[in-house]
């Protein structure tokens, strides 16, 4: 099983390596280094341009991903990079894995303490590079601990499995992004529409809900 | 939802929750908050009863 992505869309990491025992991409500014030092920001500038050049119509961005750890500063990097290049909206989604590993060199309570950096200086920063962001994630808390795991009327899944996770979280997004994604969209159901409805008074945080009418 | 009903009587008596929170840490009231709401897989014909239908029951 492998995903089809376009080559250009695929910006490689080359520092650190994927584990499933550790996470070796460890903390906010780390991410941010990676961006600062050498090939990434040039690469990760040019895609993006490339791909944009290709567009007709681009309503924004839907930015998605991990806040917990590395990633939170990498990303941090590219909202700023969209933001003074493109001045388009950005719908952030920071995710929050239910599987918790613990960083390299760190025990269980200081890789909690690194990630619940990680997710405040997150958070910090989509206040200020993005147009709305809603935080997902299928355990009920998102802090220091991540909690029991939701549920949801007919739906039985294993919350350790990335897979059942992510198609949860896939549905909702499916669902949410329709009314910008439909062919012709009237000027109130583009992105920028749908961030401005709710971040009325400069809020940019919002909370996700996921419901199911079973039509018979 | 049965196949007779339209969106808007399901959603008149519907008692339990409606919606599972996706943020963590959130429990959305349900006054004085701003929302953007989506549904999908519900014909446009089953969302409201047609007003002239409400006209002719009236009549009735």
């Amino acid at each position: 099983m492998y995903s089809r992505y376009h080559p250009k869309s695929i910006n490689l990491i080359r520092e650190f390596e994927h584990s499933s025992t550790e996470n070796k991409f460890d903390t906010f500014t780390n991410g941010q280094l990676v961006w600062k030092q050498g090939y990434f920001e040039e690469e990760y500038s040019d895609n993006i341009r490339q791909y944009l050049e290709e567009c007709n119509n681009c309503q924004g961005f839907q930015v998605i991903f991990d806040c917990t750890d590395g990633f939170s500063g990498l990303t941090s990097k590219c909202l700023e990079m969209l933001e003074d290049e493109y001045h388009k909206s950005i719908f952030a989604i920071p995710l929050i894995s239910p599987k918790v590993l613990n960083f390299l060199n760190s025990d269980g309570p200081m890789s909690d303490s690194i990630k619940t950096v990680n997710i405040a200086l997150s958070y910090c920063n989509l206040i200020e590079h993005s147009s709305i962001f809603i935080p997902l994630s299928t355990m009920a808390r998102g802090w220091r601990t991540i909690g029991n795991k939701r549920e949801f009327p007919d739906i039985l899944y294993d919350e350790n499995n990335l897979y059942h996770t992510s198609a949860i979280l896939a549905t909702y997004l499916d669902t949410i992004s329709l009314r910008y994604r439909i062919r012709n969209p009237t000027q109130s159901n583009y992105l920028s529409g749908f961030c401005t409805d709710i971040n009325n008074y400069g809020r940019k945080l919002a909370g996700a809900a996921l419901g199911k009418l079973l039509i018979a | 939802m049965s196949s007779t009903e339209d969106l808007i009587d399901c959603l008149d008596n519907f008692n339990e929750p409606l919606f599972t929170q996706l943020s963590p840490n959130t429990e959305i009231g349900i006054d004085r908050i701003i929302q953007s709401t989506c549904v999908r897989g519900i014909p446009q014909s089953r969302l409201k009863r047609f007003l002239i239908d409400f006209i002719i029951n009236l009549t009735l």
